[in-house]
């Protein structure tokens, strides 16, 4: 039960999530995977926005864990 | 009296300091749009749109400069608002500038990809795939000019 609420109840990350997850769809999927998107800045930002997900995942689960 | 080779020269000039133009008001206007930095993305979606639609425009007027002081198009077609990618490629790949040719059909896919398809229909709001595509424009700028000098 205290896991299923700290999942649920991420607060301000849940906007960041979101908002990281649509740039990356943009980016990696749609321009870099559908259309070959050879742009060096554009697909370096897509990766970087990639690790800030795994950042935030990763702080979450550790905190989870310590619960 | 001016001479026919005088006239392109003036026109071509005067598309150059055209597309500079769009691309100036195209900053302005991103620089509206605010920056949220924990995300790394401008704000307003709508700004945004309208500003990739004016840089990717003055890459196009830009192109169009080379393609009058190549003497590739005619006056009907400036007259025109022509936004079909595959038009500038094709006009482009029968010019004779050396290795300028590649870089510049790399670039204006570069800023299709981002710009107009990204930017201005998806509404792509990522800022460093955004100041890409406009540092891209630039450069297609700064290439053009060497040829329109």
């Amino acid at each position: 039960m205290l896991i299923y609420q700290s999942v649920n109840s991420i607060g301000k990350d849940r906007d960041l999530l979101k908002k990281l997850l649509k740039d990356i769809y943009e980016i990696l999927h749609v321009n870099g995977y559908y259309r070959s998107l050879q742009d060096k800045k554009a697909i370096d930002s897509g990766f970087e926005k990639v690790e800030k997900i795994i950042k935030i995942v990763v702080g979450r689960i550790w905190w989870i864990i310590k619960i | 009296m001016v001479d026919n080779k005088n006239i392109k020269k003036i026109i071509a000039v005067n598309k150059i300091n055209l597309s500079k133009n769009y691309l100036k008001d195209a900053k302005t206007l991103l620089g509206k749009a605010g920056i949220d930095p924990e995300a790394s993305r401008y704000i307003d979606g709508k700004i945004v749109s309208e500003a990739s639609k004016k840089a990717y425009l003055s890459a196009l007027e830009a192109l169009k400069a080379l393609f009058i002081a190549k003497e590739k198009i005619d006056s009907s077609f400036l007259k025109k608002k022509i936004k079909n990618i595959s038009i500038y490629n094709k006009i482009l790949t029968e010019l004779d500038i050396g290795k300028d040719k590649d870089f510049l059909l790399n670039l204006l896919k570069s800023v299709y990809d981002i710009l107009y398809l990204g930017n201005y229909y998806r509404v792509l709001q990522d800022k460093k795939s955004i100041d890409s595509g406009f540092e891209k424009v630039e450069k297609i700028i700064k290439i053009v000019e060497n040829y329109v000098k």
